[in-house]
């Protein structure tokens, strides 16, 4: 579902982010690290973007660089009708910081050990002066405690004494304090046991419908972006291959790579399951990836162009949009057979049965048996 | 009772003051020294040549922080007949007996400055029951200097290590946190700063001005701040790099907020466990100099003066010179390290991760 209908909250164009190599003794540049390179999205009111791929592949820093908590080489950030916000300086970035907030993946680092849960969640009130100090402050500390599902005594008390998934609920309504529009997500559930990652996730979806929340949502967990995720976005070596409404990518992936990441989700049901994609080798330096498109050394359907052009992002009218030239109008007639071939077994093998194992990974209804866990006191 | 947020310990703080309190020896010299700090800061109560409490005529007199009160306040004259000098509260026992008058003298009635020419022999003068640790080359009480030798040392030591701390940790953040050519270039110039030698330095310093407290001081902490950098600026290192830093800068925390309430709790053990070495070297370096003489002005009370009288050749024989500073100067000292010993133990993270 695409809420096009719906307010544009963030709109990201042609994000760059390139980490310099330095050497020697006069610390010149001999290289760049991209991490990300050119990257496009749009996130509308109440609407979850997913960002997935493999480890390396960009999409922690594409959520870093948003929040201006590294500086962006190129490209263009907005919240709202915002002017540009890369590169702008923390300052005038502060405003912002109210609109747009973020979720860090490891919640036992992500705390201050050393300061109570209370001075944690109300630090945003602080900085941004949004109630004073003692009393009113203690209350809407407690509520935003309450609201994350802890209980309210929790303010007085240290990080370590809670558990993972607490710790993420305290991490939550730190991020909620300024009552942002956006929560930018990385990884929120991947360091936390399975029984738990349904109940953060089920309280992130519950503060969605109550707040009108938008969820950039990083990951690599597909059955987590599946189930939460209104539109997912996948990268590869810091560029976008292949995005769209969820149930389209997940149900008819068209990228090779996509192919390949959902043939690694398990499946429980013998029967569903399909021939595992093995990719061989590594994600390829970013330093020096490789010529054309990133991922042909990997890939199995690649032809002629792959290793020469780097494919461009193309519309396939139902709302997906693909980096491959396997859906290059311009290369529909070069495709050799034994290409159109693989693909047609590629990750889709028995292709009947593909989409509905991935919706039983995906569908809400699969998940709403877990319980909300009460915080022990 | 709720304790403001930056006040409250943090447990992990709490199982810290625990364990030190465990370590009995480092706890036990850590009464000792502190009582006999806050009472050397009482030192005019201890050893003074003015009584506590005069009871004189129905009227309570308090000289020891009071003004100055003349002989014929309590009706007495010096051996010239003269009544404007001040009183002789030693004399006051022998004058009041059978008068409902009274006087409580301090247990060391002498003050560290006052020469005592009563005896027939030259001073230094053995102890006695009138001076219990003997007088110095100028008849002055040793035991009174003593204890104001320690007070000036103590507050000395202490004044220094905060001074060198506080500067040393805002250099060390700033190095660590900005990162960068900031840091390069600073780590450099502590390193020349550092390969500099103090006490010669000092001691050209003191043959141009003659140093006071104040001045030595300041020298001191010049020359001093830098040890501690090199660990604030790792810790920052550290603890900059952890996720809950970059969730501060993600709610807006200007710099300063981050570096001073969010890593510096997180990197304090260094600078707790440094203290009482600090402390140490500092007593250490003022006794140094005072004993070269290039330290506090005479008459100051000092430990370091004590020292070089008794080592000076005249004074060889006199034992109980050399023996009351040495022993004040060992047992202080052991007594902070002790303390900073078991600090150490305390902080140390292995106690939970032993390696076999």
């Amino acid at each position: 579902m695409e809420n096009h209908d719906q307010e544009l909250l963030l709109s990201v164009r042609n994000l760059k982010k390139h980490f310099p190599i330095r050497k020697g003794l006069l610390s010149r540049v001999v290289a760049h690290v991209k991490a990300v390179d050119g990257v496009d999205f749009d996130l509308h009111r109440g609407e979850t973007l997913g960002i997935v791929g493999e480890s390396g592949c960009g999409k922690s820093t594409t959520g870093r660089l948003i929040l201006n908590l590294i500086e962006p080489t190129a490209g263009e950030i907005r919240i709202g009708d915002s002017p540009n916000l890369a590169s702008l300086p923390n300052k005038q970035w502060l405003p912002y910081r109210r609109r747009i907030q973020m979720i860090f993946q490891d919640p036992y680092s992500s705390l201050n050990p050393r300061m109570p849960v209370g001075a944690i969640v109300g630090e945003a009130l602080a900085i941004h002066k949004l109630t004073p100090p003692g009393e009113p402050r203690r209350r809407r500390v407690a509520e935003l405690l309450e609201q994350v599902g802890l209980p309210r005594d929790a303010a007085r008390r240290f990080p370590h004494e809670f558990s993972g998934g607490q710790r993420q609920r305290i991490g939550i309504a730190r991020a909620l304090a300024v009552e942002p529009e956006i929560l930018i997500a990385d990884e929120p559930v991947s360091a936390l046991d399975v029984s738990i990652q349904a109940q953060v996730i089920n309280l992130m979806e519950d503060l969605q419908r109550k707040m009108q929340l938008s969820y950039l949502f990083i990951s690599h967990d597909l059955s987590v972006v599946g189930h939460l995720c209104h539109r997912v976005l996948v990268m590869y070596l810091g560029r976008t291959v292949e995005t769209g409404p969820t149930p389209k990518l997940l149900y008819q992936p068209r990228h090779p790579y996509t192919r390949a990441l959902l043939s690694a989700v398990p499946v429980i049901e013998k029967d569903q399951r399909r021939k595992r994609i093995v990719l061989d080798g590594d994600v390829p330096s970013p330093v020096n990836p490789p010529s054309g498109c990133h991922f042909h050394p990997r890939c199995a359907c690649k032809f002629d162009p792959c290793e020469k052009v780097y494919p461009k992002l193309i519309d396939q009218g139902d709302g997906v949009k693909v980096a491959c030239h396997l859906y290059d109008p311009e290369y529909k007639d070069s495709i050799p057979d034994s290409v159109h071939r693989t693909l047609n077994n590629y990750g889709t093998a028995p292709a009947s049965n593909a989409s509905q194992q991935v919706a039983t990974v995906t569908t809400p209804e699969s998940n709403d048996t877990t319980t909300e866990d009460a915080p022990t006191p | 009772m709720r304790l403001p947020v930056w006040l409250r310990m943090s447990p992990v703080t709490r199982r810290r003051v625990a364990r030190f309190r465990r370590i009995k020896r480092g706890y036990w010299s850590f009464l000792i020294l502190t009582i006999l700090f806050v009472l050397s800061l009482f030192a005019e109560l201890v050893a003074n040549n003015r009584a506590i409490i005069v009871y004189y005529e129905g009227q309570f007199f308090f000289p020891t922080y009071a003004q100055f009160y003349e002989m014929d306040v309590f009706g007495q004259e010096d051996e010239f007949g003269f009544t404007d000098v001040e009183a002789d509260y030693r004399a006051m026992r022998e004058q009041f007996a059978g008068t409902s008058n009274w006087v409580l003298m301090p247990p060391i009635p002498f003050n560290p400055i006052e020469m005592d020419f009563t005896y027939d022999a030259p001073p230094p003068n053995p102890p006695d029951g009138r001076h219990i640790l003997g007088t110095d080359t100028r008849g002055r009480d040793v035991a009174a200097r003593l204890i104001y030798g320690f007070r000036i040392c103590m507050l000395f030591a202490l004044a220094l290590t905060l001074v060198t701390t506080i500067v040393g940790t805002i250099i060390g953040c700033i190095q660590g946190y900005m990162s960068g050519w900031f840091d390069i270039l600073s780590q450099r110039v502590i390193e020349v700063w550092q390969s500099l030698p103090f006490l010669f330095i000092v001691i050209v310093l003191a043959t141009v001005v003659r140093p006071g407290f104040w001045t030595l001081l300041a020298v001191m902490a010049v020359f001093g701040w830098m040890g501690i950098t090199y660990y604030m600026r790792t810790e920052m290192y550290r603890e900059k790099s952890r996720e809950y830093c970059l969730a501060a800068r993600s709610l807006g925390a200007s710099n300063g907020r981050i570096v001073f309430l969010h890593l510096l709790p997180n990197a304090l053990t260094p600078l707790v466990t440094f203290t009482p070495f600090a402390v140490v070297s500092g007593i250490f370096a003022l006794t140094a100099l005072d004993f070269l003489g290039y330290g506090l002005q005479p008459p100051t009370p000092s430990w370091g003066e004590l020292l070089s009288q008794a080592l000076s050749p005249g004074n060889r024989r006199n034992l109980w010179l050399v023996l009351s500073p040495f022993a004040a100067i060992s047992i202080t000292l052991i007594l902070v390290t002790l303390i900073g010993e078991a600090v150490r133990e305390a902080f140390d993270p292995k106690q939970f991760a032993r390696y076999k």
